[in-house]
């Protein structure tokens, strides 16, 4: 290495540090700053669900309750429903991720070759389908009446099984996979089906970790096919019986006013936040564990210098 | 060859994953259901069947399908099934009672009756485009079982003006279900603000305004919002509304877009002429005296003079008031008599609390008989769909149902003695909350068959105001009682002209001094939205129900 | 004999049956979804003649008269209808513009980031606003800045006088756009991480030798290759431009009219007018407007992104 080199080495290096301090000040300020304005909000909810419904009334919403009790969450936990309704959306969630994604992948992968004639055609026609719906009735009619599906647990996954957005997302993951790749594997005399497996689908964790996060979510938030299709309590999901349960509440309040009962004050405020902290704890739980196949410990361009 | 073994496997593996589908659904329907409602299982095994060789009908289940949450009905049904053991025909009727929450009530009404679901009796409340499933021929028209000697219980549960009165196009098409048919409106206030600040009795709305002026000098000490607590969902609506004074003079109020003041003439013969705010002098000319002037205007104008005393975000909160003011935040509120009774454990939140309760129209404050005009309709009804084959016995079960208080309570309230409990003929109160919850303004109201409820009788005025409620002399039936507005014509200008009765806040007092301008451009937007087509068709119908008496 | 097996090639190899068999897996992939999507979307897409008739319960979809135009009536009738449209589409606009952008400057410094630690619990926490209700924010904002709300009180404080936010519209659009915001894009950042995260380190290195900085990396390699993510969500978001998130709008606006000069779309406009009205061809009409125009519009903009950058377009 001459001298000049060294200095080269030397000026990049120099570079290096002080525009990695500028960054680095800026990214921990911004996120931090986000992070705030998401978390505050939240930390609102949490306490709001551990208030008494009298002082949420009259002194509105606050960082830490002022008078504790545990009543909303009594209600909650307290039909003994619960576990039933967390064992439906577990099942749910598990199943319906699983076959989502194999229905994604086949439909994705095929349209993200570019040597398939009637990708556009294809394409188009899963668009279509995100601009034109022809409303619940006719849904309700084809399910309900000429596919049966009433009162059965794929009633939540069946019909909802493709999404075209996470589709297209797919799609979009697996187009940015140099070609060259799977071009080597086919020469190889792979045929179609092995160089998914075993070429296609190693690469591509980040997108399908991605696209298998958002259809879990949707399954585990699920509750209008419920609403609409199930009678049977023990079929209800957790979001479904959730809401019933602020819906119960309601239904009380409003008995008691057509009737003349006085049944002081029911937690119909706190009762709203216990229930959605309910309902996001077990995603914040799993979610740290899920991060890592998306967010590699890559970061771009960050070889230390 | 590979390719396709790959290929064979990748099918059958999503075949398998389908034909899921077909193997948990035939479990589902084997195991006993859970259902909200009872099971159908449970109520062959309790009774066996009084001898029926002589009875030809087969056992039949009706499946009911109720508004709002019904617990603990199982119990009850068994009690139905052991009292009717040894009748021929109610012993082989079986009860399936489900329910939908309220709140998704409508949708899977219009789904069920697109999809003609399997249901013999179902609610329906007014708001969910009744007339219109009536009129598109979804129910039954019941009229032969009332009134008829072999169903002796809707005979006595159902007199034939409150019928005629809830009929759609002449038929029985919707069973009413109501306990009164007013409930009287009024505003709960503080009586122990009114006594501590000296302010006069409220026997008026100008003792009313002195009530809330002297309160409103003390918001800060009282820690209160404002003197009045006013919602979002109605504003002052209520307040100086002519709705029962005009009435008394023969004009009818109906909402159709916007709202009309329908002045018939003194038989009710004729229709004089239909009016809304903001029409000029010529439609209101010959109304009667005392309202023959835009009296609607003048009453948004006046509320101006209220804002003051209200809360500032009436018309965007999403506050519950009701709770509001029972957590002592307001000092007065709109109630109805039966509402007002849920304060009654107020003390424990607000010490020293004592209400008052202020009825907003004159005749009705001071009791006078026949003061309340109504046409006697309910809100909710019980209907049978047109494609059920078990209405003769759904017909015997509401007959058995109405036929003696003793059943009908069962119903209502539950198991004598566990659930509730009677005091005395006239009234109850219940034992335990949780074990039966029965929405009876969706199932089993009646106006035969009325008791108080603990609170109303302990207070002295509240049995007075109840006793005028359920008294059927303090009631006058209107003349266009059993009329109903066939809006198939207009349909479109109601649309649009419902969004501007609902965006101008004239009951919330929003415009100041700029109300009458605003009242002008309503009624320009509805003029423009097909207001005269609207009140053409209004008064022809109105005119052609008239002549037809 | 290997001229007369390249002829039965050739043969196969031309129109549809030939391109079928060629990718045989391929198509037979395919065809799992597309029959789902024939059955789950397509035969339900029947329903939108009602659109067109006067529906009447008995007579179901099919059998219903038929009566053109009409249901369309009171959606065209409104004195507002402009107004409402133009909200409509400028709010969805707002939403697609700041949503995108803080998405992908978000995604930009998560990946920056160095402690693992750092990263994720920053990352779980910008996600959390996502699963909380409209009606729970409706009243948190209420909290913030209604009459009694914390603003109001500073201000109160501070001996200003109070903003009446829900009485004047003017900073409602603001409002909605900064809830959107805060709601979205910490979800909306996790696709551009996943995408940064597959892009091809090789590239980086070979930049930085040549003397990159962090800066410059991050615009002239991540940005351009985020593009045909970044449009093609995008397109896939203009499809919806005619249609108002009415969940949102709803729960925070209501019935409070003095704000629908700024707020109201046409899917809250609907609601309010069919509230009393129980015809399914209104809500139907509706619906097909608003999927037409979107469409519409979906096709023009795909055409000219195939003109500008054919390997962003749609289709």
């Amino acid at each position: 290495m001459t001298m000049r080199d060294i200095n080269q080495v030397k000026k990049i290096k120099k570079k290096k540090g002080a525009d990695a301090i500028v960054l680095d000040t800026i990214v921990v300020l911004v996120i931090s700053a986000f992070c705030l304005f998401c978390l505050i909000p939240f930390v609102m909810l949490v306490a709001t669900s551990f208030e008494t419904e009298i002082n949420i009334l009259r002194e509105g919403y606050k960082l830490w309750p002022s008078q504790f009790t545990t009543k909303a969450y009594q209600m909650v936990f307290d039909a003994g429903q619960i576990g039933k309704a967390y064992g439906v959306t577990i099942f749910i969630t598990i199943m319906g991720t699983l076959i989502s994604m194999l229905v994604t992948i086949m439909l994705a992968y095929p349209l993200s070759i570019n040597k398939i004639k009637y990708k556009t055609q294809v394409t188009f026609f899963i668009y279509f389908t995100m601009l034109f719906n022809g409303g619940l009735v006719p849904t309700y009619l084809l399910i309900s009446k000429y596919l049966d599906m009433r009162n059965n647990i794929w009633v939540m996954i069946i019909p909802v099984l493709l999404n075209p957005w996470n589709m297209f997302m797919m799609k979009n993951f697996f187009r940015s996979i140099p070609e060259e790749l799977s071009e080597a594997a086919y020469i190889d005399g792979a045929h179609d089906l092995q160089i998914l497996r075993k070429v296609i689908l190693p690469v591509s964790v980040p997108g399908l970790a991605t696209i298998g996060l958002f259809y879990a979510l949707g399954y585990w938030n699920q509750w209008y096919n419920a609403m609409l299709y199930i009678d049977h309590s023990s079929l209800y999901p957790l979001q479904y019986y959730i809401m019933n349960l602020t819906r119960s509440i309601d239904a009380i309040k409003e008995m008691a006013r057509m009737t003349g009962q006085a049944i002081g004050s029911l937690p119909s405020n706190s009762i709203r936040m216990a229930t959605t902290v309910v309902t996001i704890g077990p995603i914040i739980f799993i979610y740290p564990f899920v991060q890592k196949y998306f967010t590699s410990g890559i970061m771009v361009g960050s070889i230390k210098g | 060859m590979k390719k396709i073994k790959s290929l064979i496997s990748l099918l059958l593996v999503t075949a398998l994953c389908f034909s899921f589908t077909a193997c948990s659904k035939s479990e589902k329907q084997e195991t006993t259901s859970d259902t909200s409602g009872t099971t159908t299982e449970d109520s062959t095994a309790t009774v066996a069947p009084a001898e029926d060789t002589t009875s030809s009908m087969p056992e039949t289940t009706i499946k009911i399908r109720l508004m709002n949450e019904v617990v603990g009905i199982d119990k009850v049904v068994n009690e139905f099934y052991k009292r009717v053991a040894d009748d021929p025909v109610l012993s082989k009727i079986k009860l399936d009672i489900s329910y939908v929450q309220g709140a998704d009530y409508g949708d899977k009404l219009t789904l069920a009756i697109t999809a003609q679901e399997d249901y013999d009796l179902m609610f329906v409340g007014a708001w969910q485009g009744l007339n219109d499933k009536v009129r598109d021929g979804v129910f039954k028209d019941l009229s032969s079982y009332f009134n008829n000697d072999a169903y002796p219980g809707l005979q006595s549960a159902y007199s034939e003006d409150y019928l005629k009165s809830n009929s759609i196009n002449g038929g029985v098409y919707a069973i009413p279900i109501t306990e009164t048919f007013e409930d009287i409106k009024g505003i709960v206030y503080r009586e122990d603000l009114r006594k501590k600040y000296n302010l006069p009795a409220i026997v008026d709305n100008a003792t009313y305004e002195q009530y809330l002026q002297g309160v409103s000098e003390h918001l800060d000490e009282e820690g209160l919002i404002a003197a009045w607590g006013v919602s979002s969902l109605q504003g002052m609506a209520e307040f100086k509304n002519p709705g029962y004074a005009n009435l008394r003079k023969n004009i009818y109020g109906f909402p159709a877009g916007s709202m009309f003041y329908v002045a018939l003439n003194e038989d009710g013969t004729k229709v004089i002429d239909a009016a809304v705010a903001g029409d000029d002098a010529s439609h209101w000319a010959n109304f009667p005296d005392g309202y023959n002037y835009d009296y609607a205007s003048e009453r948004y104008v006046d509320l101006n003079n209220y804002s003051k005393y209200i809360n500032s975000d009436a018309i965007s909160t999403t506050d519950d008031i009701r709770a509001s003011f029972k957590a002592g935040l307001y000092a007065a509120t709109y109630s109805t008599a039966t509402e007002y009774l849920t304060y009654s454990d107020m003390a424990d939140t607000v010490p020293n609390a004592e209400l008052g309760f202020y009825v907003l129209d004159d005749a009705q404050r001071n009791f006078e008989p026949g003061a309340i005009v109504s046409n006697m309709t309910a809100w909710n009804f019980l209907c049978a769909p047109s494609w059920s084959t078990k209405t003769d016995a759904v017909m015997a079960f509401l007959d058995w149902l109405w036929s003696s208080k003793e059943n009908h309570d069962l119903f209502q309230y539950g198991i004598q003695g566990e659930d509730w409990e009677p005091i005395g003929d006239n009234a109850y109160r219940i034992l335990d909350a949780e074990s039966y919850k029965m929405p009876g303004y969706s199932f089993t109201w009646n106006p035969t068959y009325i008791r108080y409820s603990e609170s109303v009788i302990n207070n002295d005025y509240t049995t007075k105001v109840f006793d005028y409620m359920y008294d059927m002399d303090t009631y006058t039936l209107g003349k266009l009682a059993g009329f109903s507005f066939d809006n198939s014509k207009v349909e479109s200008e109601l649309a649009t002209m419902s969004t501007y009765y609902t965006d101008y806040k004239f009951d919330w007092a929003a415009y100041g001094d700029k109300t009458t301008d605003k009242i002008k451009e309503y009624h320009a937007a509805c003029v423009d939205a097909g207001l005269e087509k609207v009140r053409a068709e209004l008064i022809s119908q109105i005119q052609a129900y008239l002549d037809a008496k | 004999m290997s001229r007369n097996l390249m002829k039965n090639k050739q043969f196969i190899g031309k129109g549809l049956i030939g391109e079928l068999y060629k990718r045989k897996l391929l198509y037979a992939m395919m065809s799992v979804g597309i029959i789902w999507t024939l059955i789950f979307a397509y035969i339900p897409m029947a329903g939108l003649v009602v659109a067109f008739k006067k529906f009447n319960y008995t007579d179901g979809i099919f059998k219903s008269p038929w009566t053109g135009f009409d249901n369309f009536k009171f959606l065209f009738a409104n004195k507002d209808l402009i107004n409402i449209t133009y909200n409509t589409v400028y709010i969805n606009l707002l939403f697609i513009l700041f949503s995108t952008a803080v998405s992908v400057i978000l995604a930009l410094l998560f990946v920056e980031i160095k402690s693992k630690v750092f990263k994720r619990v920053s990352q779980s926490i910008v996600i959390l606003p996502y699963f909380i209700s409209w009606a729970v924010v409706s009243m948190f904002l209420q909290g913030l800045i209604g009459d009694r709300g914390l603003i109001n009180q500073l201000f109160a404080g501070l001996g200003m006088e109070k903003i009446m936010f829900y009485k004047e519209d003017t900073y409602w659009r603001a409002i909605l756009v900064m809830l959107r915001i805060w709601q979205g894009a910490g979800f909306g950042t996790i696709i551009y991480i996943a995408t940064i995260t597959g892009f091809d380190t090789e590239i980086y290195e070979a930049a930085r030798i040549d003397g990159a900085n962090r800066f410059q990396l991050i615009s002239k390699l991540t940005i351009p290759m985020l593009k045909t993510t970044i449009v093609m969500l995008t397109l896939m978001s203009i499809g919806g431009i005619f249609r108002g998130d009415f969940g949102m709008i709803y729960a925070l606006i209501g019935d409070n009219s003095l704000l629908y000069r700024k707020t109201d779309v046409i899917d809250t406009y609907v609601y309010r007018a069919l509230r009393q009205n129980s015809n399914l061809g209104f809500s139907t009409a509706v619906s097909f407007y608003q999927s037409t125009v979107g469409f519409v519009i979906v096709l023009a903009s795909n055409w000219l992104t195939r003109k500008l950058d054919p390997d962003s377009a749609l289709f």
